[in-house]
Parts: structure tokens; C-alpha cells; sequence
């Protein structure tokens, strides 16, 4: 049985079936088995050929779905970082105070809109630009270097690395006052922050605060007026009636002269806290004898020390004194407050000693009293505005609580420091430095 | 002949009772409640010592009166002392460079020492500045 391709083909060769030579019948055969192995052969590649393509279809469907499986994931999951980031940015950006970031160079990457706000600038003008070219701060009229406020070299710190308030940030024409804090993060440098800048804008609360301080000032000015004339008056009526009074309308006019006196105190402390906090109080200085400020001043007191028993005096000099610069009215000022208040601390029959001596270029005056003496809690608070020792203490005088507070102002315009040293029971000295002109 | 002197000074009881002292203690003293009436007065009459309150209604204040007399002729020779009790440092500042010879503040003196720094003033000729005084405000 011959294959059916080569049977056709002898048939077709030798014309008929019968033609075909018996003889050659072996090589035929031969042929007809190569014949029939390639067949098997081919039908062997086929069938596996068709079965590697249905695999291969197979694997593509389920690659397909697959892959539409991560693509799916991976949407989800850039979905969730966009909302995450969107959450970050929407949050600063609705933070109410100007946030900034900076990056190592100092140049801008986050400005939220409260930012934009408070500079009057839009975030994409200033994005990747130097915050030295976007806005400048000052304190008083001393302008801050960046150096200082936005420090992004500090790549150990992690914290408040610069805290000031009540700056002058001027952006462009807009003008406004802030409260600054800056902060560093040590895991900054990884991610290219140098330093963040918080600021919170108090510009409200300094006019607010101004409009206060027009109101104080001209509510004493207009107190000076009517109070000069009740003065005037009341002087020039004790001068010229005083003869025709009984001793009890003395004493009366008397009270009524020194609570008037008393009031304009008040009103002059006033002021002088107006100015103070304008920053328009100054001194003129001029050159003077230490020593004979010290004794006329003491001398002013020698009446109401007598009155209280109290012993008043000014301790031996150790050394000569330099002549002083200083503004004389004001700084009288000083010394009457501390040897007025250690009268008003002092017990009946104690002693006030007021004593002068150099310290370095310095000189140092003091007022030593035996009084009661200034509890620690209260030491610190003693130089601040409307501050008075509490309870048992306030029992023995009255004050207003400027005093001590002017008289540090004085003796700061006039390059000096005061200060205190006292113990309960003991007494308390009062002590200012002054620099030799 | 008594010293002439011209208080000027818008409030009442201040002027009347500066005036009073000032009659008591021998001068003849003139008083007036703004600057714009004191300046036609002093054109007309002769005064050895003005004293000008600076913060006064009307249309000028004591500083603009005094540059006023500062540039006329008539009257450039007057001799101005400011009162204040604003006593704005830089007002005072301005009237001593405007040509008056002092000020006296107030609040800080009582009417019997206004009365001597007068005298003091009528004295001498020079430029001169009273104690005591506590420096003027400064605003």
C-alpha cells in the first residue's frame, strides 16, 4: 500500500497504474514509508503547534486580566496619594497664618494663601524665587538679615530655630505686622526643606494697640489741663489766705494740695507710659556732678523720712565720682522712686541709706532699705508695667505699679540697667548703673 | 513805667489768673484768647514780654503767630516766651528755632513761679531755659 500523494504522482508519471513498473516496487515502497514519517512527523508538529497557541491564548487572557487587575491597584493607589496630598496642601493652604516653606537655597517652595494674603503677592510669582527678594522684616527700624530669621543650614537642629514678635514686614508697597516663628526638621535636608516660616498677622491688634495709646496720651494731656489750674489756683489761695485759717482748714487744704499733687503724678506717669510705648521717650543729656544730684534729691526727702521716723542718709563716698551724662529732671525721677518706695517699705524707726560707687566704667547707685523685703516670685515682675506685690505687702502702701517701670525706661535711655537684690524680712537694695560720660 | 506783657492763652481760668499774678506783681498785662487777635494787637502795641500758648483754636496756633512776628519788621524784635502744657517736644523745638527765647511748661510751675521766671526773663536778654521743668513731651 503505496502513500496516496505518491501513488497519484506515479500514476500521473507512467500514465496508468499498470504502467508502473512492479520491479521498482521496493524503492517505491521505501519512499512511500519516508513519505509516511514525514506525514507523522508534520502531524505531530501540528498538533503541538496547536496546542502551544491555545496556551499561549491562555496565558494572554489571563496576563490580560492581570494586568487590568494592577492597573486597576495602581489607579486606586495614586487615587489615595492624590487625595492624601490634596488633604496636605488644601490644609496648609487653608491655615490661617502665612505658612512658607524654603528649600536649602532659601528659595520659596510652599506659600499658602494666607501668605498670599498677608503680602499681597500670588503664590506663582514667588515659587522657586529667594525669600530675601519676596519680603523684608524689621524690628523697630533695624532690618533682620534671613540669616537669622529663616536659618537652613542647621541640619542637626529640630525646633524653634528664630521666634520674634511684633515685626515690620514690608512686601512690596504692603506694610503689616507679624509674629514670626520659624521652624526646622531634621529629616528637612532628606527632602530638601531648609526651614518653614510661620506668620501670624497682629497688624489689627497694633492699631488696635495705637488707637490705646492716642487714647492714654490724650486723655492725660487733656487731664493737665483742669489739673493746672486746680493747682494754680489752690497755690496761690494757700499763699495768700493762710494767715486767716484755723489749723484744721490748713490740714484740709493741705490734703488737698497733696492729693492734687498726687493726681498730676499720676497723670505725668501717664505720659510718660504713653511714651514709653510710642518709643518717643528720650532724654537730653548733659554733664553732671553725681554727687550733688544725689544729696539735693535726699535732701528732698528729709521731710517725709522724719515724718515716718525713718533714717535717711547718703553713705561715704570710697572714691571720687566722674562727672555724669545724663538727663538731671528725669533722672531724679529714678532715685526718688526708689527712696520714696523705700519709705513706703520701711518700718518705723529703720534706715535708708543711698550710696554711690564705681563699678568699671560704671556708676552704681543704690538705695538700701530694712524693710520688708520683696518675695522671689515678685522679683521678676517688679520692673513690669502696673505690677505690684500681692497681698500682705500691698497692705502697707498705694501705688499705681509705674514706678519701678519708668524708672527702668529712664535708666535704659540713659544706657544703664537696674536692678534688685532682696530678702523677706530683711530689707531689699535698689541699685541702677549709669556710664561715665 | 510798668513792663508791659501780653498773655496769650486760650484757656480762661489760666490766662485770668497768669494775668492776676502778673498785675499783682507790678506789670501791666494785657490778655488775649487766640493767636489771630494777639496779632493785631501786637502790631499796634509795644510789649517788653509775650507769652504765647502754642495749641490754641482758630486760624493760627502760637507757633505760626510766632514766625508771623519773626518775619514782620514791626514786630521781628519782640521778645516770645511759649507756654505749653502739650508741650510737644517737637513743637518746642520748632518755636525755639522760630526765635523764642524760652518756654515754660505749665503743669510744672505754680503761677507765683511763672511770676519769677517773668522777672528772670525781663532781666536779662539772652536765650534762656527755666528749671524746673520736666522735659517737654515728645509725641
Amino acid at each position: 500500500m503505496l502513500h496516496k500523494t505518491l501513488h497519484r504522482q506515479l500514476i500521473k508519471a507512467f500514465g496508468s497504474e499498470e504502467r508502473i513498473p512492479k520491479d521498482l516496487d521496493l524503492l517505491f515502497q521505501a519512499i512511500s514509508d519516508t513519505y509516511l514519517h514525514a506525514d507523522e512527523d508534520r502531524d505531530l508538529i501540528e498538533n503541538s503547534l496547536e496546542i502551544s497557541s491555545r496556551e499561549l491564548e491562555q496565558l494572554n487572557i489571563q496576563l490580560r486580566s492581570e494586568n487590568e487587575l494592577i492597573e486597576k491597584e495602581v489607579e486606586k493607589r495614586t487615587q489615595e496619594l492624590s487625595a492624601e496630598r490634596n488633604k496636605m496642601e488644601v490644609t496648609i493652604s487653608g491655615i490661617t497664618d502665612a505658612v512658607i516653606a524654603l528649600d536649602l537655597a532659601k528659595n520659596i517652595i510652599i506659600f499658602n494663601r494666607a501668605a498670599e494674603t498677608l503680602m499681597g503677592i500670588t503664590k506663582e510669582t514667588v515659587m522657586g524665587r529667594p525669600i530675601s527678594s519676596v519680603f523684608h522684616l524689621f524690628e523697630k527700624d533695624q532690618e533682620i538679615s534671613d540669616v537669622l530669621y529663616a536659618p537652613v543650614n542647621n541640619s542637626d537642629f529640630e525646633g524653634v530655630a528664630f521666634k520674634k514678635n511684633a515685626l515690620r514686614l514690608v512686601a512690596g508697597p504692603k506694610e503689616s505686622f507679624v509674629n514670626l516663628t520659624t521652624g526646622q526638621i531634621r529629616e528637612g535636608v532628606s527632602v530638601h526643606i531648609g526651614c518653614i516660616l510661620i506668620l501670624h498677622n497682629i497688624t489689627e491688634e497694633k492699631e488696635l494697640e495705637q488707637m490705646r495709646l492716642e487714647f492714654v496720651s490724650m486723655a492725660a494731656h487733656e487731664l493737665r489741663t483742669p489739673l493746672t489750674s486746680i493747682r494754680g489756683y489752690l497755690s496761690v489761695f494757700m499763699n495768700e489766705s493762710a494767715s486767716q485759717f484755723t489749723q484744721e482748714q490748713k490740714l484740709f487744704l493741705t490734703r488737698i494740695q497733696s492729693s492734687s499733687d498726687q493726681l498730676m503724678g499720676l497723670v505725668e506717669n501717664l505720659l510718660n507710659i504713653s511714651r514709653i510705648e510710642k518709643g518717643t521717650f528720650t532724654v537730653t543729656r548733659e554733664q553732671a556732678n553725681w554727687e550733688e544730684i544725689i544729696k539735693s534729691v535726699v535732701e528732698s526727702f528729709s521731710e517725709i523720712a522724719k515724718e515716718k521716723n525713718v533714717t535717711l542718709g547718703i553713705s561715704a563716698l570710697l572714691t571720687s565720682i566722674p562727672n555724669v551724662l545724663v538727663d538731671p529732671l528725669r533722672i531724679r525721677e529714678v532715685i526718688s522712686n526708689f527712696i520714696s518706695n523705700a519709705i513706703k517699705y520701711s518700718e518705723n524707726g529703720s534706715v535708708i541709706t543711698v550710696g554711690i560707687y564705681m563699678h568699671d566704667t560704671d556708676v552704681i547707685t543704690y538705695v538700701k532699705d530694712t524693710g520688708i523685703g520683696i518675695p522671689k516670685e515678685a522679683m521678676g515682675k517688679l520692673f513690669t508695667k502696673f505690677y505690684r506685690v500681692s497681698d500682705t505687702f500691698t497692705q502697707h502702701a498705694d501705688g499705681t505699679g509705674l514706678g519701678l517701670y519708668i524708672a527702668k525706661a529712664i535708666v535704659e535711655a540713659h544706657g544703664g540697667k537696674v536692678w534688685v537684690e532682696s530678702e523677706v524680712g530683711k530689707g531689699s537694695v535698689f541699685s541702677f548703673s549709669l556710664p561715665v560720660s | 513805667m510798668a513792663q508791659k506783657i501780653l498773655v496769650v492763652e486760650d484757656e480762661d481760668f489760666i490766662r485770668e489768673l497768669y494775668k492776676r499774678q502778673l498785675t499783682l506783681a507790678g506789670f501791666t498785662v494785657d490778655s488775649l484768647n487766640s493767636a489771630d487777635a494777639a496779632e493785631i494787637q501786637i502790631t499796634q502795641n509795644a510789649y517788653d514780654l509775650i507769652l504765647l500758648d502754642i495749641m490754641m483754636p482758630g486760624n493760627m496756633n502760637g507757633i505760626e503767630l510766632l514766625k508771623k512776628l519773626k518775619q514782620n519788621e514791626l514786630t521781628k524784635q519782640v521778645s516770645v516766651v511759649i507756654l505749653t502744657n502739650l508741650g510737644l517736644d517737637d513743637l518746642v523745638k520748632e518755636a525755639m528755632a522760630a526765635g523764642a527765647r524760652g518756654f515754660l511748661v505749665k503743669a510744672n510751675f505754680t503761677p507765683d513761679q511763672i511770676v519769677a521766671e517773668v522777672k528772670k526773663y525781663l532781666g536779662d536778654t539772652g536765650v534762656h531755659v527755666p528749671n524746673p521743668s520736666t522735659p517737654p513731651d515728645q509725641q
